[in-house]
């Protein structure tokens, strides 16, 4: 933010507050609204100033958190939480809709598990049978790998005749900011959304953690597009909650430089490290890790620690056998990888044996690639898959669409979340248009909608 | 007044009919219409069968009126129906040798029926491989595959009949087809009752001698029942499809019609071609190295069950079916990718019977793939869905 518009900012902030100070102010004790001194070099200038109600307290034992007002940063049309693939396309397709979307992440960067959790393969992008290939995954999903296309080691496998590319992390984290600069969506980063706002049934915003304080963005339509259905889990939207295995993915440098003659010439096997990525002397390793409560902190403060441990002693032991001394670990993720943790209760829940049976829906938003859980069968994407069953102006995209347990591990791939995403921005744009809850949203014109976006709906 | 030559052709229009009718119910119906076809055409599968199995289901009493007619009309199915009957008979026509006189010769088709009945009795049939309308089924199934070598083997029994015709015309009808031969007894049978209670010294002499040398064929069958399966039993264990007997008993009540093979819709039941003499032509379990495709033993179908003609292919329910093992999944970890900690795990989602789990070592920090042996039944799921091919069904 440059420094006028800050001034704008703190200034509406202020006038804001004094308003609240007034209103406040007959009831009990009237509050400052002032900007906090900043020091920059040798000067002193003014700060927005980071409010949170003050300090918790403990009363009787009990830590209690101070009641306060939250600031409105925004009001937007459509607000979209979680910045992996699902929420970055979400961002994309409602911007590209004509509509005002703020996107807000947690971490300082997008693309989530693909990137942040070094969770390379966008699987399930293609159907295949009888040897033949068809691209199901268009849209803006194919569009942002095409543009990976572009960008040196971008990507691999992305090309006629391929399917299941594999990309580079920081090249997808660069090409998903310039799509969200160039369709003009506004963005939040490092912000942690932890509360639902509720208007009646209704979602109206979403509270987020910052450095700068709670901060609340308003929205007439909120897609949440954070894996864990943190939205909708604070929203009280009916929810299932799993337990998965948790890992944490490692990339390795040097593997070109493994002598595998001399580890034979030693006896020594080199053991599978991983998949390819883009970067020839790179390999990512996924790991399939202990079962656990993705949603308990303890599970995932030791998962994090374990598996690190655990990467460091293989790495340890690969580097000790002959010809692979220069093999290093490069990093491990960011992000522990987690694969599910609550799935929503849609209107239509997703199950195995429906795309089994190559079920078709009316309401079909999207045509998954198949997997081998599909039995290779491209899989339709329902809507109702994403709309909660009681909550309003509320869709769920990515890994927490509305799917049974065995079905989830299909929706949770990234291919499939492109697909989620695209559909719930597009609806989410429509529902602010048409000023209808996005259950109520004309099914054939959102897939008309998705058509124009280049989607592929069978 | 009709004509002799005008009942000759009435009946040659009939065996042509039900030989063109058989044959399109066999390669066009479902299997398991060709199963209920066998059963009522054929009394020695019929009744031989319910005694290997010490019971008598639906789809052997519906052999009840061939039973009837053919006890009432000596011979009446080979007159009027038999398609082997008159492929053999028109086949010996076209040969160039004279029928030949063969009243002289033993009834061994008699034989051969009271031996497997013997047999029966003590589990083993005998020779219900041989009855006509088995050898025909194995030959339409010959017709309705592919045309390759292997695809032919199965109308190798009808190919032996047609030889034999050409070589003695006739031969196979009057003397050594078991259902010519269980027609015969039955007719014989029907007789003797007519004739109880009449005091006619000379036939009942023939008639005890006959009764003698019955108990001694149907002895001898028992006795070589008794003994094969202990000269057999060194043969490894082969993947036969859900509900099969016990190996050797299977192998014996195996008609090699071919009819599971057809029912099949994962196309996953062959015919056994190798090297063993006696499972020769049994139908055998094998999965497809080939994906994608839902080719295995699936959890809402029992077709071969349904089409097999002798309880083979004990009779169970879906639900029973899906209890009742093919054989168990082995997993080699060694070169899975689960436990080389890549993307997969998706036989664990894919197994119908939930028997697939992952187990997590804290020592080694990965998972391995295990198997509930008390849940696979070895449907083979998990072997189609393998990227990496490691699963393979052992037989129990």
């Amino acid at each position: 933010m440059s420094g006028p518009s800050r001034r704008e900012f703190l200034r509406t902030v202020g006038l804001g507050a004094a308003g609240v100070a007034l209103g406040v102010g007959a009831a009990g004790r009237p509050r400052r609204a002032r900007a906090e001194p900043i020091h920059l070099a040798g000067k002193i200038i003014e700060a927005a100033p980071i409010r949170r109600g003050g300090p918790a307290r403990l009363a009787g034992g009990k830590v209690i958190q101070p009641q306060h007002e939250v600031a409105v940063i925004r009001e937007t049309d459509v607000l979209v939480v979680g910045g992996g693939p699902a929420g970055v396309i979400a961002a994309l397709a409602a911007r590209r809709a004509g509509v005002e979307v703020t996107l807000v992440e947690r971490y300082g960067c997008f693309g989530g598990l693909w990137t942040g959790g070094l969770v390379l393969i966008v699987l399930a992008t293609h159907s295949r049978s009888g040897g033949k290939l068809t691209k199901c995954v268009r849209g803006i999903g194919d569009e942002m790998l095409e543009r990976l296309v572009k960008v040196n080691n971008g990507i691999m496998n992305q090309a006629p005749g391929r399917s299941n590319p594999t990309s580079d992390p920081e090249a997808t984290k660069y090409v998903m900011d310039e799509m969200l600069r160039e369709a003009g969506v506004q963005i939040l980063l490092h912000s942690w959304a932890t509360n639902a706002i509720m208007d009646g049934s209704a979602v109206g915003g979403v509270v987020f953690e910052s450095k700068s304080g709670p901060k609340a963005v308003r929205a007439k339509v909120v897609v949440d597009a954070t894996g864990d259905g943190d939205v909708f889990g604070a929203a009280g939207a009916e929810h299932v909650r799993h337990v998965h295995r948790i890992g944490l993915v490692h990339r390795l440098g040097n593997v070109d430089r493994i002598d595998r003659a001399k580890a034979k010439a030693a006896g020594k096997r080199v053991p599978s490290l991983g998949s390819a990525t883009p970067i020839p002397s790179v390999r990512w390793v996924n790991m399939q890790g202990p079962s656990a409560d993705c949603l308990d902190v303890e599970a995932l403060s030791r998962c994090e620690m374990d598996a690190r441990r655990a990467i460091w002693r293989k790495v340890t032991a690969l580097q000790a056998i002959p010809g692979c001394e220069q093999v290093y670990l490069l990093e491990t993720a960011a992000q522990l990888g987690v694969r599910i943790s609550r799935t929503l209760k849609g209107t239509c829940e997703m199950t195995l044996a429906d795309a089994k049976a190559g079920r078709a829906y009316e309401d079909v938003v999207g045509v998954g690639g198949g997997y081998g859980l599909t039995w290779e069968k491209a899989c339709q994407i329902p809507y109702g898959s994403m709309v909660p069953v009681r909550v309003d102006n509320l869709l769920a995209a990515g890994r927490c669409v509305s799917a049974d347990n065995r079905m989830m591990n299909y929706t949770r791939l990234i291919a499939p979340c492109f697909l989620f995403g695209q559909a719930a921005g597009a609806a989410a744009a429509l529902a602010v248009n048409d000023k209808c809850r996005p259950r109520d949203v004309d099914v054939p014109k959102l897939q008309k909608l998705l058509k124009k976006q280049g989607a592929y709906l069978g | 007044m009709v004509t002799a030559a005008g009942k000759a052709l009435a009946r040659y229009a009939l065996r042509c009919t039900a030989l063109v009718g058989l044959s399109a119910l066999l390669l066009a119906a479902p299997a398991r219409w060709g199963a209920w076809a066998l059963s009522a055409l054929s009394p020695h599968l019929a009744v031989v069968s319910s005694v290997a199995l010490r019971s008598v289901g639906l789809m052997a009493a519906c052999s009840v009126p061939m039973i009837v007619l053919t006890a009432w009309r000596r011979r009446w199915f080979c007159r009027y129906l038999c398609p082997v009957g008159l492929i053999a008979e028109t086949c010996g026509r076209a040969g160039l040798l004279r029928k030949l006189e063969y009243a002289k010769l033993p009834p061994v088709g008699q034989w051969l029926a009271l031996a497997s009945l013997g047999g029966a009795i003590v589990g083993w049939p005998l020779f219900l491989w041989l009855d006509p309308l088995s050898i025909f089924s194995g030959a339409a199934g010959a017709l309705g595959g592919p045309l390759t070598v292997a695809g032919a083997v199965p109308a190798v029994g009808l190919a032996g009949v047609v030889a034999l015709s050409f070589v003695a015309p006739g031969l196979w009808c009057a003397r050594l087809c078991p259902l010519g031969g269980t027609q015969e007894l039955l007719a014989g049978l029907k007789q003797r009752i007519a004739r109880a209670g009449r005091p006619e010294g000379g036939s009942r002499q023939t008639g005890a001698r006959l009764a003698r040398r019955s108990v001694l064929c149907a002895g001898a069958g028992a006795a070589c029942a008794l003994a094969i399966p202990r000269l057999f039993r060194a043969s490894p264990p082969k993947l036969r499809p859900p509900g099969a007997a016990e190996e050797m008993r299977f192998k014996a009540l195996c008609v090699r019609c071919g009819n599971c093979r057809r029912a099949c819709p994962s196309g996953i039941i062959h015919r056994d071609l190798g090297g063993e003499a006696s499972s020769f032509l049994t139908p055998v379990v094998r999965f497809p190295p080939e994906r994608p495709g839902q080719r295995y033993c699936l959890e809402t179908c029992h077709n071969c069950i349904q089409s097999c003609p002798t309880g083979a292919l004990e009779r169970l329910t879906l639900e029973q079916k899906n209890r009742r093992p093919i054989g168990l999944a082995v997993v080699d970890v060694s070169e899975c990718l689960v436990t080389a900690d890549k993307t997969c795990a998706i036989c664990v989602d894919v197994c119908p019977r939930e028997a697939i789990s992952l187990a997590f070592c804290e020592e080694t920090y990965t998972n391995t793939v295990r198997i509930d042996p008390s849940r696979c039944n070895g449907c083979g799921a998990c072997v189609v869905v393998c990227p990496v091919d490691v699963v393979t069904i052992t037989a129990l």
